[in-house]
């Protein structure tokens, strides 16, 4: 038997090599543990914040719906049924998303057969969604400081990590992991439904800014805005390039906790990897479950037990390109190497090649923590920008709603500001107020402020020479302006890496 | 004391659960039980009330109440106290330790597998020795969502050792797929005390979620002994933390 998976590993091995991917099988030992017999449920940390998730009711459903999708598809592909994944599955799947549970759903209840055969993995695939709600619950639990939360989320990181199922917080390289010769297979052939989990993968990625550092009565109202586009647009779309990423969706939660968020990609690419090995109809039943190990293990944390991240900057290994690669882009610690990513580039969905280190209105450096500056999200992605007055110029050149998370004079105090369809904001700040002298954007981020009151602006001015003669604007004023596209702007002109060599990935 | 071990498929409610309606429990609300334990370090409390006839006119009455402990992998410990009102002067109470070991999860075709050791102690003057149930546990999927469970238990009393044996065929079916997922029926035909004075029930029942941490049961079940039918109904809440 051994031999004979073997032979076939290696068989698959050359027919791989001759379509041009990297062969099949990585060939990594198995952990004890997933020999294990046993079902090994786990609890979720014991903690005041559990289910805090349930005081944003419909981020909660829309996060319940997203454990239904997976677990339908897994359990269509192992029973013979995947000629309905882009109809009827596709159609209950959706039902599910559109109609959420009030309640989590346990996804062995509704794919029996899929944890039957693939026991192991529903064990890495449990505990990485327990760290999910964990995460979140704590981010909106309102009975701790910001700062107590932080706290905690290293906590339940290192609570995660303490057992086998644990995956990689290290970034891996993107590019590596989606580059074998089943890659792709899944959302080539049932492009709907790949589009509905990576919908809702997007989802799971744009809630951590979301909710990093802002009240519930703010996350709730950004929960109207981004809850429509989720359904409305996000769910639906069946042209993105590649998975969402937490790095390109809650930048400031990824900076801050680049483990938990690389940690998340990591599961979220073994998902696609998964997908594609059950839909690769060359392959046995056998070599299904070999290759769906091998998927686990590349990203668990014992396979990359001692290894640690490094900057593409700084990157002099030689592990470029293969399983042990934890470059990350220049300017973003929580999001591994993508398809085509230079030093300091990467391809995002829907903005083209960016540079994450970057403003992205201005092209100037980002400036580091704890003055973040601001990020705007609107179509589909959240952004880092130099100043609030960046975040206003950009949000007001792209229709639709936005949402900009902004840095003010109070440490403890996030500007969160949402406008409607005709750019009208309202603002979770009352009383805010806004300064703003129009310059060379080089210095843009100390020149262009938000305040929380009027008497803290009119403080700051009293108090500090280069705001000597400006005067304080209300929102009314300050959003009624827009500098347009800043001449520093730098448009990064290369083809889209996933799509340049014929057709879409 | 021998009365509940008597009475025992009617009345003894224990054992494993998780924050998860389709976690079958025994006792909430039916006899039978799935082959998995709760999870690593959860602990839950659970509350349960029966009543039910047996050729009396005035029903009788049961309160429980346990706390679970998922102390290991796969393994869980607890202790349940039971009282049961059997008339208006027979009072009956007991105090129930449990250990279950989770063997074997479903793999391919080969079903779950699990045990359960429980030991019921009289707490009540007059009464004597203690009760033992050994169970033996089988969980497997069927062709959809549905599964099969089989519990068969041997139990018997230290006071006066005279081992008897119990069959369960317990069935179970989450419901309101696709849109909701909240929601267990569960089913289960049994003989108890086989090739005595045996009794044959058969119980239908519920399992609601109420919030990710509660869950809501409901059951009926009919107990056919020598041309005497009693029923049983049974409410409980079960909640984890």
């Amino acid at each position: 038997m051994k031999l004979f998976a073997t032979a076939s590993i290696a068989a698959l091995a050359i027919l791989a090599s001759a379509q041009n991917t990297k062969p099949i099988s990585t060939n990594l030992p198995e952990p004890d543990w997933m020999k294990g017999l046993g079902a090994d449920h786990l609890f979720y940390k014991r903690a005041p914040y559990n289910w805090a998730i349930l005081k944003v009711p419909n981020f909660a459903k829309d996060m319940f719906a997203t454990s239904v999708g997976h677990a339908i598809a897994y359990e269509a592909l192992v029973t013979g049924r995947q000629n309905e994944l882009e109809g009827s599955i596709y159609n209950n799947i959706y039902t599910a998303l559109k109609n959420p549970p009030r309640n989590p759903v346990d996804e062995n209840t509704i794919s029996p057969h899929f944890h039957r055969k693939y026991g192991a993995l529903n064990k890495v695939f449990d505990w990485a969604h327990t760290l999910h709600f964990q995460t979140i619950d704590i981010l909106i639990h309102p009975g701790w400081t910001d700062a107590q939360k932080e706290a905690e989320i290293e906590r339940i990181w290192a609570y995660y990590s303490s057992e086998p199922y644990a995956i990689t917080g290290l970034p891996l390289n993107m590019e590596y992991l989606d580059g074998f010769s089943y890659s792709g297979k899944f959302r080539k052939a049932y492009p709907k439904t790949n589009g509905l989990f990576w919908g809702y993968h997007w989802l799971q990625s744009v809630n951590y800014d979301m909710l990093y550092k802002i009240p519930l009565k703010d996350q709730l109202a950004q929960y109207n805005v981004i809850g429509e586009w989720y359904h409305e647009s996000e769910l639906l779309k069946t042209d993105r390039d590649f998975m969402p990423m937490i790095g390109e969706l809650s930048p400031r939660f990824a900076k801050r906790f680049p483990y938990i968020a690389n940690s998340f990609d990591n599961l979220h690419m073994l998902h696609d990897n998964v997908n594609d090995i059950l839909t690769d109809s060359s392959l046995t039943e056998a070599q299904k479950q070999y290759e769906v190990n091998q998927a686990i293990i590349r990203v668990l944390a014992s396979t990359h037990a001692g290894e640690s991240a490094v900057s593409s900057a700084d990157d002099k290994s030689d592990k470029q390109g293969t399983l042990h690669d934890h470059r990350y882009p220049f300017g973003m610690p929580g999001m591994g190497m993508m398809k085509g990513a230079t030093e300091f580039e990467m391809y995002m969905t829907g903005m083209g090649w960016m540079n994450m280190s970057e403003c992205s209105h201005c092209s100037i450096p980002l400036n580091d923590e704890p003055d973040w500056g601001a990020s705007v999200s609107a179509n589909g992605w959240t952004m880092l920008v130099r100043c609030i007055m960046c975040a206003r110029d950009m949000a007001a050149e792209i229709p639709g709603k936005a949402i900009i998370r902004s840095a003010t004079e109070d440490p403890n105090r996030i500007l969160v500001l949402i406008s409607d369809e005709e750019g009208n904001w309202t603002s979770n700040i009352p009383g805010v107020v806004f300064l703003e002298k129009f310059g060379e954007h080089y210095t843009c981020n100390s020149w262009s402020k938000a305040f929380t009151s009027r008497e803290a602006c009119e403080k700051a001015i009293r108090e500090n020479d280069e705001f000597a003669g400006m005067k304080p604007m209300e929102l009314a004023e300050w959003s009624a302006i827009h500098h347009g596209k800043p001449n520093t702007y730098r448009k990064i002109n290369k083809p889209n890496p996933y799509r340049s060599q014929g057709g879409s990935k | 004391m021998r009365k509940i071990f008597a009475f025992s498929g009617i009345l003894l409610a224990s054992t494993s659960f998780a924050s998860d309606h389709n976690n079958i429990d025994s006792g909430r609300p039916l006899r039978f039980e799935d082959a998995y334990s709760i999870a690593f370090r959860e602990q839950t409390l659970e509350f349960g009330y029966s009543l039910f006839t047996r050729d009396t006119v005035r029903p009788n009455h049961g309160f429980s109440a346990e706390w679970k402990s998922g102390f290991a992998k796969n393994k869980e410990f607890s202790i349940g106290f039971h009282r049961f009102s059997l008339g208006s002067a027979n009072e009956l109470e007991s105090l129930e330790l449990s250990y279950f070991h989770g063997l074997r999860r479903e793999l391919n075709n080969l079903p779950a597998l699990a045990y359960r050791v429980e030991v019921g102690v009289p707490t009540r003057s007059g009464s004597r020795g203690a009760d033992l149930l050994l169970r033996g546990i089988s969980t497997k999927s069927l062709k959809n969502l549905d599964k099969v469970h089989l519990n068969v238990e041997v139990e018997g009393n230290t006071d006066k050792f005279s081992p008897s044996w119990n069959a369960l065929l317990g069935y179970s079916v989450p419901l309101g797929y696709p849109s909701t997922f909240d929601r267990t029926l569960v089913a289960e035909l049994g003989l108890l005390n086989i090739g005595r004075k045996q009794s044959g029930t058969f119980g239908v029942g519920l399992r609601q979620q109420l919030s990710p941490y509660e869950i809501f049961d409901l059951g009926a079940t009919l107990n056919f002994s020598g041309g005497a039918t009693g029923l049983k109904l049974a409410i409980g809440y079960s909640r984890s933390f």
